[in-house]
């Protein structure tokens, strides 16, 4: 069966400035990866890394300049994109980070979440409304929510309505971009387990972009770590965190604060992510890398499957 | 732990904050008096003819240049008119030009200005468009334009319409920029939705905000600017009486019968100042920096 | 020994559409010389409100402190005369905020925003103050300072933004520094070296350092004491190692088990039901009531008060603070 998103050796490339000083930048290179049905694929990077970008490609709001890519078997590059993104368009959806600005201050709540269905038409207007209350009541919302406007929601409830927003065409594929990190702890656990309590109900796979380790590892099944626009580990995920391969993927889940006193800590990782507009040669971590090699510095490694079923993009191995 | 229930789980509503923005409106000090002084006014043109039983035009020589009285409550001017009945008749020209063309400012000004924000090609047409017609100063522009069609009421709302859009454009089309980046236009093009909807339903009610008050300024710039023109000689003209050209009347007697002058001025000042007063008050409301939790 | 700072009892009122609305009450604390607190809490907390009422930050007219003390070297900073105020801003209290972005100064270089407070408080001259800057940045370890020194806030990426407010903030060698939420706005990696620079600077400097976050993460990593607050007031304050491994309060126990771990296993997190009341919501006895699994009739009944269940630990539940409780 083919898988829901199938990426190969995407790359995207913002041109930016005027003509004449035009400026390239690469915010994409060579990423590849599969998500199947009903399963998550975890995306970890920080910022600059591009995660957020590729959200954005796989449901089709930008059009990759390199590689190809499939959803739901159909080629959104090449020359049928526009006809194939508006054929699967209504199956994938997407849960925005934050709150306040995914949804239209001036228009009511219930007609938010139905646009979807406004859009798509063909649906008498009872049918919408019951599909309204219908979503309402699968995030945990009352009915009487459908009147409202958003400003009269706390963030978490807002956030269940961006959802309730996602599954109205019933989508088998969801790209949720950092999805609870502008809320509080105490709503990011009702956010996830409603996340998680979809997919069981109704098979539906995730990309789920974060840059919070913890919640990461709670919804994945496979997580794909990202940086500097490529991807440099790509594991399942209790491999992944148990025994992580690339030195950033190392460096990562050290520098996460555990909420245990004791701990004790390593040796914090050094440096910034670099630039996007002057990337350094071969591989982009080297900089940081506490175990670079001369040839870290010439090669740029490639993403291989170090052993069954874990990729790494790392000289070491 | 347990499993909770899903419904059970997110929570009351808070109760509803209906009508935030009108009771802060309403609480508004300076827009309270500014709208009972626009109100007045307005209720005053519009009810002219209960209020005077007199003929705006009506010349009665006899009675020339009289001063306030109670049979002439502005006095008279060179022709014996009753300035308090030419006065409430002028209410009417200006303060429905002022309208018109606050009205039409806002309409074209959000319609160019979201086309702009939207559509990158057109966005530096219109807007080298729009800037070539602010580089001339208003009353000149109105200038020419009325000299062209003609000096007649509606050419005076069409220049000055045309004098004022670029600014009402420019505004919106900076809001428009800025909605356009965020994340539910992008949920609104990911939902399938056109151009068209996304224009009319996400951007435009976004990005009106500021145009309101502007406008509001316009309507009080208008009402100043047929003054000036009718004054020139090019606004609405006579015998129509509007508080510019009563004005311009009255300029050659202004020693001796200063009433002439005085009131429809009065009437501009005031039209003016309440206007300005309901605009301050709207751009305080509507700031986007306050919370809408209050 | 006394304490560097005693804050007692603190109220503060916003104004809001509808009268003056409460954000924080009877808030109180100590923090001692060189002591280094956490202060814990999600939106609607009061964590900040408190931190910027320590140096009476709120714009004028729109807060005001209807009770409590906040006293440093004998002066009651909430009530002081702004002279006295200034005095001790930036000099022996300094703040780092959360945004490094919108607390620099965008259209001024990191050399002027550096030698301000040292010209204001230590009357040094230009030079004198562009040579301390540069020994300033590189304490906060960024490199190439001499030229970084020059540059404009818009020029520095987040972490150097942060670390420079950081120098400017440790300049006159502050007796407290208060951190609100310095690293939230960071990436991971860049907020484990912000972080392991404020332990070096506090070590070195001798300085009290006042840590506010969401993340119980950061606090368990940097604090040595917690508070921790719900709904503009404190529910508990306990040494970290107590309040990490054997927490008294509900609302901390909550907190602390809806964090996934890290270590994984979990497979639905514990979510603590219900949301944050808004600051005017009335609600009866115990502001966590609605949404505690071990509600009892006395809890809705009286609000509770902040109880010492232990020399140095204290609660705000009736039900847990009485005596003989197993936590």
């Amino acid at each position: 069966m083919d898988a829901l998103v199938e990426a190969r050796d995407v790359e995207m490339t913002f041109a930016s400035g005027r003509s004449g000083r035009r400026i390239n930048i690469h915010v994409l290179r060579k990423i590849s990866f599969d998500v199947g049905h009903g399963e998550t694929l975890g995306l970890v990077g920080e910022s600059g890394s591009g995660k957020s970008t590729i959200g954005r490609i796989v449901v089709g709001l930008h059009e990759p300049t390199g590689g190809s890519l499939k959803l739901f078997g159909l080629a959104l590059t090449g020359p049928n994109r526009n006809a194939n993104l508006a054929t699967v368009r209504s199956r994938a959806q997407f849960v925005f980070q934050d709150p306040h600005a995914a949804l239209n201050p001036r228009m009511r709540t219930g007609d938010s979440i139905a646009e979807p269905i406004d859009v798509a038409g063909a649906h008498t207007r009872r049918d919408r409304n019951d599909r309204v209350k219908e979503l309402l009541d699968l995030v945990g919302l009352p009915y009487d929510a459908a009147e409202r406007f958003p400003h009269e929601f706390s963030g978490g409830q807002r956030q269940r309505i961006v959802i309730a927003r996602a599954l109205a065409l019933e989508p088998s594929f969801i790209v949720c971009d950092e999805p609870v990190s502008a809320l509080d702890v105490s709503m990011q656990a009702q956010v996830v387990n409603l996340l998680m309590d979809l997919q069981d109900r109704f098979c539906i796979g995730y990309l789920f972009i974060a840059h919070d380790l913890a919640v990461v590892r709670a919804v994945s099944r496979q997580v794909a770590v990202i940086y500097a626009g490529a991807i440099v580990e790509l594991a399942e995920r209790n491999a992944l965190f148990t025994s992580p391969l690339h030195p950033y993927t190392r460096a990562l889940l050290d520098a996460v604060p555990r909420p245990d006193p004791s701990r004790i800590r390593n040796r914090v990782i050094v440096g910034e992510v670099p630039s996007l507009l002057s990337p350094p040669p071969g591989c982009r971590f080297h900089g940081r890398c506490p175990r670079a090699m001369s040839r870290c510095t010439v090669d740029e490694p490639v993403l291989r499957e170090t052993s069954p079923g874990r990729f790494t993009a790392c000289h070491l191995y | 732990m347990t499993d909770l229930a899903v419904g059970a789980v997110a929570g009351t509503l808070a109760p509803r904050r209906q009508f935030v923005l009108l009771r802060r409106l309403a609480a508004h000090r300076s827009f309270q008096i500014g709208l009972v002084l626009v109100v007045l006014l307005g209720l005053a043109a519009i009810f002219a003819p209960l209020l005077t039983s007199v003929d705006p035009s009506a010349m009665k020589v006899r009675f020339r240049f009289r001063p306030p009285s109670a049979a002439f409550p502005f006095g008279t001017d060179n022709f014996g008119r009753d300035i308090f009945t030419r006065v409430l008749y002028g209410a009417r020209v200006s303060l429905w030009i002022g309208l018109v063309v606050a009205v039409s400012t806002g309409i074209l000004g959000a319609a160019i200005g979201i086309l702009a924000a939207q559509f990158h090609r057109l966005d530096s047409i219109l807007m080298r468009c729009m800037d070539a017609l602010m580089s001339f100063p208003a009353i000149l522009l109105a200038l020419g334009v009325t000299a062209a069609l003609g000096p007649r009421m509606e050419s005076v709302i069409v220049a000055l319409t045309v004098a004022y859009v670029p600014a009402g454009a420019r505004i919106v089309r900076a809001s428009a920029l800025v909605v356009r980046e965020l994340d539910y236009i992008a949920a609104a093009r990911i939902a399938g939705a056109s151009n068209a909807r996304i224009m009319i339903r996400h951007m435009l009610p976004n990005s009106v905000s500021p145009l309101l008050v502007h406008v509001t300024f316009v309507f009080a710039y208008a009402i100043l600017a047929e003054a000036a023109l009718s004054f020139l000689g090019v606004g609405v003209p006579p015998p129509t009486a509007s508080w510019g050209n009563i004005i311009a009347e009255g300029r050659d007697y202004a020693t001796e019968a200063w009433w002439v002058m005085l009131f429809p001025g009065l009437g501009i000042t005031l039209s003016a100042l309440g206007l300005n007063l309901v605009g301050d008050g709207l751009r305080d409301v509507l700031d986007p920096r306050l919370s809408w939790r209050g | 020994m006394s304490a560097l700072v005693s804050i007692d009892k603190l109220a503060v009122q916003f104004r809001g559409d509808r009268g003056w609305v409460s954000a924080v009450e009877d808030v109180s604390f100590d923090i001692g010389e060189g002591e280094c607190v956490g202060v814990v809490g999600e939106s609607g907390s009061g964590k900040s409100v408190t931190a910027l009422s320590m140096l009476r930050l709120h714009p004028r007219g729109t807060a005001r402190f209807p009770s409590g003390s906040i006293v440093y070297a004998g002066l009651d900073l909430l009530h002081a005369p702004e002279r006295d105020l200034r005095a001790v801003r930036g000099r022996d209290i300094a703040m780092v905020f959360q945004d490094p972005m919108s607390s620099l100064n965008p259209v001024l270089t990191i050399c002027d925003q550096i030698c301000e407070p040292l010209r204001l408080h230590q009357g040094l001259s230009k030079a004198a103050a562009r040579r301390r800057a540069i020994e300033l940045l590189d304490l906060v370890r960024i490199a190439d300072a001499a030229r970084r020194v020059d540059e404009y806030p818009h020029r520095l990426s987040g972490g150097m933004r942060q670390r420079a407010m950081i120098a400017i903030a440790i300049a006159c060698r502050p007796r407290l520094l208060i951190a609100d939420e310095p690293t939230t706005a960071l990436d991971v990696t860049i907020q484990a070296q912000i972080l392991e620079l404020l332990r070096d600077l506090r070590a070195e400097l001798g300085m009290a350092v006042l840590l506010i976050s969401h993340d119980l993460g950061v606090i368990a990593e940097f604090a040595r004491r917690v508070v921790v607050m719900y709904a503009g007031r404190i529910v508990e304050d306990a040494p970290v190692d107590v309040l990490f491994n054997a927490p008294r309060h509900p609302y901390t126990e909550g907190l602390m088990a809806s964090m996934p771990p890290l270590e994984g296993g979990a497979d639905r997190l514990y979510a603590i039901p219900g949301r944050i009341p808004d600051p005017d919501e009335p609600i009866p006895g115990c502001r966590f009531g609605p949404r505690c699994a071990h509600l009892e009739p006395v809890c809705r009944a009286s609000a509770p008060e902040l109880v010492a269940i232990s020399e140095t630990h204290r609660v705000r539940c009736t039900p847990r603070a009485r005596p003989g409780v197993l936590a």
